[in-house]
């Protein structure tokens, strides 16, 4: 196991009738495998983002440990925790998560620049650009992109620092039915090369690429295959 | 791409928000430059006019205008003359209390073509003269003045052995005195044997009135500094009980007008940069608020892509120094090309002494406003910043999303 969570919950306060506290994720666990796509599925809003940004190192856990390469990687401090990120988990957000003010390259470059000189990078993040089919991209600005070409931008940005896992909420939210299959392809080549893929995914699709499945309904997180 | 240059990106790439904060920090530094050069230039120019005065007394003729054309002299540079006569100073001399006493005899040029510009003609008398001798020398000129030799406030365009005309008379400037930010800048002064020359040459140019003011008997005002032990206020009340027909002002109470105003003008000015700078710093605070909410889903992918918090709040921390330190030299270079070339017209319009800053006192100004603009536009942005950097990412992009 690369990653695990042990009885992690979030809880938020809400005032309702009932109590002024609602659980986002409720005692939740799961086991990350290196070379294994994991999927995770159910309704909007029933958590699953929740509980994927406690499994990145982007959100505290209300109870529980998410431990990674054996320790709990809330203990760490934010600089530990932070460049743990960066040198571990590729994370795709959901959403349009492109840096206004950089070029496509620059975007993809960032996490690398971060903490290391970024030219080193150039070669990669060209390979990954092309992998991802937005190559003659490399120099445009986002706003001059559609909402799949920045979908498949972050896509190349959370790979660029060879992560042990990708986290990817939504990845082929914005794409055609192509571009779907070609990203879901390249996690799969990903899996087969030893990375831990974690990803939320309405894509009915995308099951056939899921090495395991798990379901979130309201907070609580259960297996569906395996 | 290094992660340094992404502060300069960010700024470049958002031209309308660094716009609205460039001119909000332009209008913290004018304000606070602009105001405190203005306001420093008046203290330096009313001590400077005390300074130049040099005498704790003056006596003048006893009439309304006479107080009224010494003022116009002095503060307004419009020229004029009185006369009174030269008796009264033999009977200033017996009184109590008098350690320097020097008679000056004032004289006014015309715009007519015999003259080359109308100015203040002062005629002191070196030997007896501790006023305008001691502002010579500091100046590095000479205090031997000859025939037809005159020394030019620093106004006159004239440069050392330059000549002026006045009444058809070549006067050579010898010497050019350092600006004192008066309109005492703009007269020339020469020795009593040079003014009776051009009261001779007025004569020849139809100005009849000069030729009748001969200096041997006539003189404008007395100057007079007070014995050690003596107090000034006293011995101008000397002068007006027992000598008839002359007034005595002390210049400290001549000038405690132009002081008073001096305050009210600082006062005002002051209660402004105070209002102009609380007003842009709460516009600093909510622009930055607004910016940085507005930017709330950017930050968080800095985070998401490994950034830690604090590498996040000094992004922010550079985005705003840069655009503060860029807005406080425009408003900076604003301040100074304002105040120093316009000095003259902020002069005429205030009505009072203005004697603009040295380069190296400018500088320390210039560099107190630096380092406050680029303090005020990081303290705005500080508490967001700080906040944002410790909420949790994942809590930010659930908000932005």
């Amino acid at each position: 196991m690369i990653l695990t969570a042990n009885d992690i919950s979030k809880k938020y306060s809400r005032k309702s009738k009932t109590a002024n506290f609602f659980y986002a994720v409720e005692n939740a666990c799961i086991e990350i495998e290196e070379g294994k796509i994991t999927e995770i599925v159910g309704r909007s809003g029933s958590g699953k983002t929740t509980f994927v940004s406690m499994l990145a190192g982007l959100l505290r856990p209300s109870s529980g440990t998410v431990t990674f390469a054996g320790k709990n990687i809330y203990e760490l401090d934010d600089k530990e925790l932070s460049i743990l990120r960066n040198e571990n988990f590729g994370v795709v957000p959901q959403g349009q998560t492109a840096i206004d003010s950089l070029t496509v390259l620059e975007n993809v470059k960032l996490p690398y620049a971060l903490y290391k000189k970024d030219d080193e990078a150039d070669a990669y993040a060209k390979e990954l650009l092309d992998k991802v089919g937005i190559s003659e991209l490399e120099d445009v600005y986002p706003n001059e992109l559609s909402g799949g070409e920045i979908k498949r931008l972050a896509i190349a940005r959370a790979l660029i620092n060879r992560p042990k896992i990708l986290f990817a909420d939504e990845p082929t939210a914005d794409l055609d039915d192509e571009n779907t299959e070609s990203v879901l392809k390249l996690f799969k080549e990903l899996a087969e090369e030893g990375m831990a893929v974690v990803m939320i995914t309405h894509e009915i699709g995308a099951r056939a690429y899921a090495d395991c499945i798990y379901r979130m309904s309201s907070g609580k997180l259960s297996i569906e295959s395996k | 791409m290094k992660i340094s240059s992404l502060p300069i990106k960010n700024i470049k790439k958002k031209a309308g928000r660094t716009a609205a904060l460039l001119i909000t920090v332009i209008l913290l530094a004018v304000s606070m430059l602009g105001g405190t050069l203005v306001v420093s230039s008046l203290k330096d120019g009313l001590k400077s006019l005390e300074t130049r005065l040099g005498a704790d007394i003056m006596v003048v003729p006893d009439e309304a205008k006479s107080k009224k054309d010494l003022e116009s002299i002095l503060l307004d540079g419009v020229p004029g003359y009185f006369y009174m006569d030269k008796t009264y100073l033999s009977k200033v001399e017996q009184l109590d209390g008098i350690e320097d006493i020097s008679v000056q005899y004032y004289m006014a040029s015309t715009k007519a073509g015999c003259c080359s510009m109308p100015v203040q003609i002062i005629g002191f008398d070196p030997e007896s003269d501790f006023t305008v001798t001691p502002w010579i020398k500091e100046s590095g000129g000479s205090d031997k003045l000859g025939e037809c030799e005159i020394v030019a406030g620093c106004n006159i365009n004239r440069d050392v052995g330059g000549t002026i005309k006045f009444f058809d008379v070549d006067c050579k400037v010898v010497s050019k005195l350092d600006k004192t930010g008066t309109e005492l800048d703009n007269a020339v002064y020469a020795t009593f044997d040079t003014i009776k020359i051009l009261i001779e040459a007025s004569k020849e140019n139809s100005f009849k009135f000069f030729s009748e003011q001969n200096p041997d008997d006539i003189i404008s005002s007395i100057l007079i500094n007070v014995a050690e032990g003596y107090n000034v206020d006293d011995v101008v009340g000397d002068i007006n009980v027992h000598v008839k027909g002359v007034e005595a002002v002390g210049t400290k109470s001549m000038l405690s007008g132009i002081s008073d105003s001096l305050g009210g003008v600082s006062s005002v000015i002051g209660g402004l940069i105070a209002v102009i700078w609380i007003l842009a710093l709460v516009i600093l605070m909510v622009i930055f608020s607004s910016m940085i909410n507005e930017r709330k889903k950017e930050f968080a992918i800095y985070r998401v892509v490994g950034m830690s918090g604090g590498m996040l709040a000094r992004l922010i921390f550079a985005e705003t120094s840069i655009v503060s330190l860029i807005g406080a030299l425009i408003g900076i270079g604003i301040s100074i090309a304002v105040v120093y070339p316009f000095g003259n017209i902020i002069e005429n319009e205030l009505g009072m002494p203005f004697l603009t800053p040295s380069i190296a006192k400018m500088l320390i100004m210039a560099l107190i406003s630096l380092v406050l603009c680029v303090l005020a536009g990081a303290l705005a942005s500080a508490r967001t910043a700080i906040k944002l950097s410790k909420v949790d990412t994942g809590l930010i992009l659930r908000e932005g999303n």
